[in-house]
């Protein structure tokens, strides 16, 4: 019973959070969240827990989100899918997309695999695009959601509606994807990650654990692409392409790949980033870029690795010991921070200058790119805050490795 | 020739050494002895600058502690590690002309290596990961000798060959510290350790729990008893 | 015939003949060791009966059924499980994990997603029998990577024997030990094996006198002697190959 009590808390905790964040932006953060969490979970089913490395696990999203538009349309023809049935449509089109591109890519692990899943990825877009009846051609395929027929008085039209249908969803998957780390494939496959030859010699053919993984990970990821024809109500070959595929490695690894939850965090995070900063800069993908790359340099372990390696500290009482010395840390971070952040949107500016735009704002205050000045400011901050760090990290060094002895 | 003073040495967060301080003179052999689990191949690592440690390793009169170990490795000390660390995707002759090196410990050449151990020879031309493990410790030990080190530092030579390749190790150990090689050992099996090594150190828990020669050891029925089993 | 049978056994890589017709009969229950130099192709025997490699000719029958060509786990699926000489362990998972991956197979928990792992008992209580009898229950929780090399080459063990294969092959289990570890893995084998077909691959000859029934002693590729450890001893070809002192000083 006791195993329970995390699920319980979430479910209330998502029954609870559209009337904090009431308003529709806040409301189309969580729904996006809730897409998000699906996807980068089913991501790391692969990566983390199974040492393969996907680089097109969007395909298996956008077939099943295109699926699931075509279901929602069918209410035009007179068929009516019910609307929070769709990710169930989704599920078919991941699965179905993943038995045909896993039945390739699986029969071989690490380096090939990756390359395969790269090529088929682009392969796909490329055969989308060829069929514009089909997928819509550059205009995508688009729906409405309250087309479908009627649950209890709601048409799932509102985005509140939308958010209970897609949290459910979200609460289902993740509970189902943690149970399936609990059943023997889902341990065969920490096995396959771990020793592929040895799995071998204890009776199961490691390629065929792979693709079982790969089938059933593609199936989530549909649903997943069933929950975003929900949410966007259109579905376009951008959603099946590589940059999709990108987001959800860049997301999970930064939320960190060797937890289970690690990869909520990191959907959590950078939803968060791409829709906050989406607004307010045109440069976001640059950030979640450098982001990414941070973690893959300093922290390869992503945010619940930091986490973790944090909690024996916490439970022996030593987390108090940590702070002061950390503290010391944020002045250095906040200056490098606003530097790369200020040399990222002069970059970018400048850029755009010479593609003919006119000069920008970001936060209020103007980009002046094309004179020396605010660069010299940018270089200023960066340096200042970088030579801080370097000043005070040691220090923080020291006072971890002694906190966690 | 060596002088290591209160060396600490951490994998992580853990610390596995603990202010170890020996000494190995010029053309000595020297056998650092211990349970698996001591700290012995940590010691040579350490030494070697692989791992994060603290202290001072003197060689040959200069201080090595903050050099990087290829550094060390073209300071004159040659390293075979426990592990062999061959490139399998080279052959064996590549394996071993990639050690090739001049250096003040003699002249060791390719053909010497294939007069000591045949079987490189015969397998010249085979990927070094198709050889067997034993082959492969006849390799790495090879490799480390054509870099003519003045001081070498043996982690476990013989484990995995069988009785008469043993034999022939323990030979060319005593043959080139002969030629005025100072060599630093770590063995498992101790009848080979205390017949060719002139001192040796046993090591517990991370440091040095005993200084002596063979008759000093055979004699401490008690450390041999503590430290190691007799 | 029952037991392992190999005849006519021959593997090439390329042009490069390491098995040149090795022929071996090791009887159900017996306790066989194989030695022999360095590169005489123990290990790569081993390789070719428990089906990492295909062989090139020859016949490996084991129980009186054909093994020879099939894959790995096919042929674990027939009762023959193997140990690595270089240990081949999961490492990011925990001791307990790791045997029960090994005995997975045999209690019929395939790669399914329906049934939870902890809901196969019978898995749960061999794979507790077998860390006790290993003498890591004290380590139950401790991921692979960590534990000290001693109790990685007995996990190592464990793991071919937690599924209860009626036929063990150990490689080098004793690499690398200390004389008292070598002592505690001699009596875990011969525990562990009791009623089990042994084959092992063994440079330390106290063990192999210790342990085994028969001895068959491999050089450049072929069989050079077969017998009770009495009569392998005597054997002139094999003092000359294996067990001889010869002293070559370098000049």
């Amino acid at each position: 019973m006791r195993r329970w009590v995390p699920w319980i808390v979430a479910a209330i905790v998502m029954l609870i959070l559209p009337h904090v964040f009431a308003g529709g932006f806040g409301l189309s953060l969580l729904n996006r969240m809730a897409i998000a969490i699906v996807f980068a979970l089913s991501f790391n089913m692969l990566l983390g827990q199974g040492g393969m490395l996907d680089f097109g696990h969007a395909i298996m999203l956008g077939f099943g989100g295109f699926l699931a538009m075509h279901a929602m349309r069918l209410a035009g023809l007179g068929w009516y899918v019910p609307t929070p049935l769709l990710p169930l449509v989704g599920a078919a089109g991941g699965f179905a997309m993943a038995l045909l591109t896993g039945w390739i890519a699986t029969r071989r692990d690490r380096t090939a695999f990756a390359m395969i899943t790269l090529g088929l990825a682009e392969l796909v877009v490329a055969v989308v695009l060829m069929f514009p009846s089909l997928f819509g051609g550059e205009e995508g395929i688009n729906g409405d959601r309250s087309d479908g027929p009627k649950l209890l008085g709601f048409d799932f039209g509102t985005q509140g509606q939308a958010y209970h249908v897609l949290a459910f969803w979200a609460w289902l998957c993740a509970l189902l994807m943690w149970r399936y780390t609990l059943t023997p494939l889902g341990r065969l496959a920490n096995a396959v990650r771990d020793n592929a030859e040895r799995v071998g010699f204890l009776g199961y053919d490691p390629a065929r654990v792979r693709f079982r993984v790969y089938v059933l990970s593609g199936l989530f990821a549909g649903i997943a692409g069933g929950m975003q024809a929900i949410n966007d109500e259109i579905m376009t070959s951008v959603n099946i392409g590589s940059e999709a595929s990108g987001a959800v490695l860049l997301m999970t690894f930064i939320g960190g790949i060797g937890t289970f939850w690690g990869p909520v965090l990191g959907a959590v995070l950078i939803v968060l980033l791409q829709v906050a900063l989406g607004t307010v800069t045109d440069a976001w993908q640059l950030y979640s870029g450098l982001l990414f790359v941070s973690m893959v340099v300093w922290a390869p372990g992503g945010l619940s690795g930091i986490l973790l390696a944090h909690a024996p500290v916490v439970r022996a009482g030593r987390l108090g010991r940590l702070l002061p010395d950390y503290a010391r840390l944020v002045p250095g971070f906040v200056l490098t921070l606003a530097g790369v952040a200020a040399l990222s949107e002069l970059g970018f500016r400048l850029e755009a200058i010479r593609g003919g735009a006119s000069a920008g704002r970001v936060l209020g205050l103007p980009i002046v790119a094309t004179e020396a000045w605010p660069w010299l400011v940018a270089t200023a901050l960066f340096l200042t805050g970088a030579l801080l760090l370097r000043r005070t990290f040691p220090a923080a060094r020291a006072a971890w490795q002694e906190a966690a002895q | 020739m060596l002088d290591v003073t209160g060396l600490d040495a951490w994998y992580g967060k853990s610390q596995v050494l603990r202010g170890v301080s020996l000494n190995v003179g010029r053309g000595e052999i020297v056998a650092l002895l211990g349970r698996n689990g001591a700290g012995r191949s940590t010691t040579l690592k350490a030494i070697m600058g692989g791992v994060t440690r603290a202290g001072s390793v003197r060689f040959d009169g200069q201080e090595m502690i903050n050099r990087k170990p290829h550094d060390i490795a073209r300071a004159g000390i040659g390293y075979v590690d426990e592990a062999r660390a061959i490139f399998p995707d080279l052959t064996t002759r590549q394996n071993l002309i990639l050690g090739e090196k001049q250096g003040p410990g003699g002249n060791f050449t390719l053909d010497d290596a294939h007069a000591l151990f045949p079987r490189l020879a015969e397998r010249a031309d085979a990927p070094a990961g198709a050889l067997s493990g034993g082959e492969q410790q006849m390799l790495a030990i090879c490799r480390t000798l054509l870099g003519n080190p003045s001081l070498m530092l043996i982690d476990e030579p013989t484990e995995g060959l069988a009785p008469m390749m043993v034999e022939r190790v323990r030979d060319l150990l005593l043959a080139i510290a002969a030629k005025g090689v100072t060599i630093l050992l770590v063995e498992q099996k101790l009848a080979i350790a205390l017949t060719i090594a002139a001192r040796l150190y046993v090591m517990g828990h991370g440091h040095i729990v005993f200084e002596g020669t063979p008759a000093d050891l055979a004699a401490d029925a008690q450390t041999r008893r503590d430290w190691l089993e007799v | 015939m029952s037991g392992l049978v190999v005849s006519g056994l021959r593997k090439s890589f390329g042009s490069l003949e390491i098995i040149k017709g090795v022929n071996l009969s090791i009887a159900k229950g017996e306790r066989h060791a194989v030695i022999g130099p360095n590169g005489a192709g123990k290990s790569t025997l081993f390789h070719l009966i428990t089906g990492r490699f295909p062989a090139s000719a020859g016949k490996i029958m084991l129980d009186g059924a054909d093994i020879t060509g099939k894959s790995a786990h096919d042929i674990f699926r027939a009762g023959l499980a193997r140990s690595f000489q270089v240990t081949s362990l999961f490492p990011k998972l925990s001791v307990f994990e790791n045997l029960r991956c090994g005995a997975m197979r045999t209690h019929g928990a395939g790669m399914s997603v329906l049934r939870l792992l902890s809901g196969y008992r019978a898995l749960a209580e061999q794979t507790e029998a077998t860390m006790e009898a290993l003498g890591l229950a004290h380590r139950r929780d401790v991921q692979a990577g960590s534990l000290a090399y001693a109790e990685q080459r007995a996990l190592e063990i464990g793991v071919a024997i937690a599924g209860g294969a009626h036929t063990i092959l150990l490689d080098e289990p004793t690499a690398g030990m200390s004389r008292a570890e070598t002592e505690r893995a001699v009596s875990l084998i011969r525990k562990v094996t009791e009623g089990r077909t042994l084959v092992m691959i063994e440079h330390d000859l106290g063990v192999v006198f210790d342990l085994a029934d028969r001895i068959s002693v491999l050089a450049d590729g072929q069989v050079i002697a077969s017998g009770p450890p009495a009569e392998v001893r005597g054997h002139p070809a094999v003092r000359s190959a294996y067990l001889g002192t010869a002293a070559e000083v370098l000049a």
